[in-house]
């Protein structure tokens, strides 16, 4: 096995003097990653930044000056600062505004979601494969190597074409693409894990196969896995549009961010950017947060940062 | 100024610009200010040159039997010919609907029965290949369409031309420039299904060929008679022809034609722009008028190209026909066609387009009545509406822009109360699934088609031809309609046929059967430099005219 993936890099929580002892258990890790976290800026805005898109998508309801389905073609793709219509409208006519404060709701579900999903799954798989090895592990990787033979948007046309459209199914089509890579990174750490000393003073101890695994490694391995997570969850948000522009995605009008960009693409040239570039700027600022937030994680991870 | 090979000499600016800032020069022609062409006089027809034309998708085989789509029959109707041809040199306003002409037949009679077509062949004709055009050539090809006892026999040429072929009885070479064609009952369209390319087409392709290849392999080696013979295909990327210098009728100005399918509307308007290709077809909507101020021209036509909505009879809203007619009247025609399609369609009432010679204006049928609706809807029970499925594909030939207009006709429905949920699928994928017809829980599918001949009408209406036998995929069956269609196909005068096709359709809008809703003016766009290119009332076009300064 290589070591070189996201999940080896990223993670020293344990660097090489730990002991039983010392291994940080998993009830004082959110306090200390908080308070780590807390100093990181960008992490802070970037807390900010999701929490209030959250919070706009929660009150859209009350927040969006229009109905985000409801349009008026006489008006279509008037530009940005039309009165009335502070983004301007796209090409039904629907202010961009309400459909950006409505499209939260689709667009930080499928962020997140599919990576919560997904992840859980990925956990179990890895560190099976990963603690136990032998045959049985083996197996269990190379099933999941025949599965990054395929593009991931492949995979994920194929699996939402048999389970058709909608947003359930979108998310769950992307989850499910997404646990081999997870997996691979709780692999890789536990199989980094458990050949370190305090795996072994925990087996010396007495401690049963299922408390090493809970206790020890879990936490140990979460953190790769946590900072995966979060890296992922903008790549999401593209990839279900672009799972919607081939027909088997979020079925329109829903005001999805990503169908949203992919929508104004076709007048993008003519005179009408905003369509698109609004809500692609939307996504970047969330994809950004999601990817600040996880490298806060990682630092506030990292045991050299936090002495330091 | 005009060479062969270098297209982008004639545009330098415009060439090195999309070399290195093509978003930038877009922008700038977006507002227009960029200038697409010099805007001279157009002067005399010059010879040579390569004509780049961007597709809105790959092309299906190069076998005109076998290939399906408009997009597929342009290109094959520059190689291959058929008995009788179209006159494509006009307009649609100057003819609403295209001339028979002759074709590789000079000359036809059919008989006082109607059932015995002479055609007399053109003389000195030869396929690309060299071999003689004549009569075992026609009838070689006939039976590789229709005869499954003969050993060239093509199940799939078969099974694509039935349309054509259908009541053909036998066929016969009386002598070398004569062939007899026998029907077993009349058949008023023959003719004019004769130079049709939706489906299969009818071209002739070279008997030596066929054998030489098989009827597998023939769609690699095109040889026909056309004016224009094959150079070859890298499949998604081109294909090339170039003039055949040994054409029997007037021979192309063009040193060859070169098909770019580029499927993506923005891609295709970018390389037009950008002077990678010399026209294209099918421009978002959106792009017309910035187009034309940047110095493009856009033809536009009234091919019979209608945009509709087939109703699914079996389902238990839908088999109400004040539902269907509440839909009919709630959905703004003219507000699709100039606000959102900007201009590109024309509002459709009736289910026969007007280039069709059964057409007739009758725009009394449902015209926008948001109000009328809710009152039939009230009727029918549905007083607080209803949810139902409107199945779409995303793109396609001769689509238009499905989702944006599927997703206009959600918000018109949802006016009148009934909330429809888009179900959105790939063109291939959604071609099968249309085939199959319309499935229990779905309420409206669409599709754009048509043709010139009314004969069209019993496509997508026959009970007899209810999916998955036939394009009839709502399972819409009214046995007097079956009646009077038979009576047309096999009335014996155009003017008889035609009065009875008008009956049909007339009964296919009492029923409410289908929703027309827009007929497009499939535009193409072309640079200053194409000249004498016409979009006629026909989905193809052809190319022995066009010419490049």
């Amino acid at each position: 096995m290589t070591s070189t993936t996201l999940g080896q890099k990223v993670v020293s929580p344990v660097a090489a003097g730990d002991t039983v002892a010392a291994h940080i258990t998993s009830r004082s890790r959110p306090a200390l990653m908080w308070r780590a976290l807390r100093r990181d800026k960008a992490a802070v805005v970037s807390i900010g930044i999701l929490v209030f898109l959250t919070l706009v998508a929660v009150f859209a309801p009350l927040l969006a000056p229009y109905d985000p389905l409801d349009g008026d073609a006489s008006q279509r793709l008037e530009g940005i600062g039309t009165p009335g219509h502070l983004l301007g409208l796209d090409g039904q006519g629907r202010d961009i505004l309400s459909r950006l404060i409505y499209g939260g709701r689709y667009s930080l579900t499928v962020a997140v979601l599919p990576v919560l999903a997904a992840a859980p799954i990925a956990l179990l798989i890895g560190m099976f494969a990963g603690y136990f090895g032998g045959r049985a592990g083996n197996a269990v990787m190379r099933v999941l190597d025949v599965l990054f033979a395929f593009p991931v948007v492949l995979l994920a046309i194929a699996i939402a074409a048999v389970l058709g459209p909608g947003l359930a199914n979108v998310m769950l089509a992307i989850g499910i693409t997404m646990v081999p890579y997870m997996a691979r990174v709780v692999y890789t750490a536990t199989v980094q894990e458990s050949a370190k000393e305090y795996v072994e003073a925990a087996r010396a101890a007495g401690a049963t196969q299922a408390q090493i695994l809970r206790q020890q490694l879990m936490p140990n391995v979460m953190s790769p896995l946590v900072v995966y997570g979060t890296s992922l969850c903008g790549l999401m948000i593209v990839l279900a549009a672009g799972l919607s522009f081939l027909g088997v995605g979020v079925t329109p009008p829903a005001p999805d961010w990503g169908v949203m960009t992919s929508d104004g693409r076709s007048v993008l040239l003519e005179g009408y950017g905003h369509v698109a570039t609004i809500p692609g700027l939307v996504i970047l600022v969330a994809a950004l947060a999601f990817n600040l937030i996880g490298d806060g994680i990682r630092d506030a991870l990292d045991p050299h940062k936090q002495t330091s | 100024m005009l060479t062969t090979f270098d297209r982008r000499g004639r545009r330098p600016r415009a060439g090195r610009l999309s070399a290195g800032l093509l978003a930038l020069a877009l922008l700038v022609s977006a507002c227009g200010g960029a200038d697409a062409a010099d805007d001279g006089p157009a002067g005399d027809p010059q010879s040579g040159g390569t004509l780049a034309i961007g597709i809105e998708s790959d092309t299906d085989v190069l076998d005109p039997h076998r290939a399906g789509g408009w997009v597929t029959y342009r290109v094959n109707r520059q190689m291959y010919e058929a008995l009788v041809d179209e006159d494509l040199s006009k307009t649609s306003e100057e003819a609403p609907i295209p001339e028979i002409v002759p074709g590789l037949a000079e000359s036809w009679e059919v008989s006082e029965d109607g059932l015995t077509y002479t055609f007399h062949l053109r003389e000195g004709v030869t396929f690309h290949d060299g071999t003689d055009f004549d009569a075992d050539a026609v009838v070689f090809n006939v039976r590789r369409m229709s005869d499954p006892t003969f050993e060239f026999y093509d199940d799939r040429s078969a099974g694509q031309t039935v349309f054509v072929w259908q009541h053909l009885q036998s066929v016969t070479a009386v002598d070398p420039l004569t062939v007899e064609m026998t029907m077993k009952q009349p058949f008023s369209a023959f003719l004019r299904l004769l130079t049709q390319g939706g489906g299969g087409s009818t071209g002739i392709i070279s008997p030596t060929a066929l054998a030489e290849y098989g009827n597998d392999e023939i769609a690699d080696h095109p040889t026909g008679t056309g004016p224009f013979r094959f150079v070859d295909r890298v499949r998604g990327q081109r294909i090339t022809l170039e003039r055949n210098e040994d054409y029997w009728g007037e021979k192309p100005y063009l040193d060859s034609v070169v098909f770019r399918p580029l499927p993506d509307p923005s891609t295709r308007v970018s390389a037009l722009r950008a002077g990678e290709v010399d026209m294209i077809a099918v421009p978002s909507p959106d792009s017309v008028s910035s187009l034309e101020e940047a110095g493009f021209d856009v033809a536009t036509s009234a091919p019979p190209h209608l945009w509709y909505l087939a109703f699914n009879m079996t389902d238990p809203i839908f088999s109400d026909i004040r539902v269907r007619q509440a839909v009919n009247y709630a959905i703004n025609r003219e507000g699709m066609s100039e606000d959102l399609l900007r201009g590109t369609t024309n509002p459709a009432y009736s289910v026969l387009p007007p280039a069709n010679s059964a057409y007739e204006a009758s725009e009394e049928y449902f015209e926008y009545d948001p109000e009328r609706a809710k009152e039939l809807l009230a009727e029918a029970g549905y007083a607080d509406g209803f949810e139902t499925t409107l199945m779409t594909s995303v793109d396609g030939s001769g689509q238009i822009v499905p989702v944006p207009m599927a997703e206009y006709i959600q918000q018109d429905l949802a006016d009148v109360g009934i909330r429809v949920k888009l179900d959105t699928t790939e063109w291939i994928t959604y071609l099968t699934e249309w085939a199959e017809g319309i499935p229990a829980g779905t309420g409206m599918a669409q599709m754009s088609w048509g043709m010139t001949t009314p004969y069209w009408l019993r496509n997508v209406t026959s009970s007899t031809l209810q999916a998955p036998n036939g394009s009839n995929v709502g399972h819409y069956s009214n046995p007097a309609l079956d009646e009077v269609m038979q009576q047309a196909a096999t009335a014996l005068d155009e003017a008889t046929a035609d009065e009875l096709w008008r009956t049909a359709a007339e009964i296919v809008h009492e029923d409410a059967a289908l929703a027309p809703i827009v007929n497009d003016k499939a535009p193409y766009v072309l640079s200053g430099d194409v000249q004498g290119f016409v979009n006629p009332s026909e989905e193809w076009y052809d190319l022995t005219s066009v010419w490049l300064r």
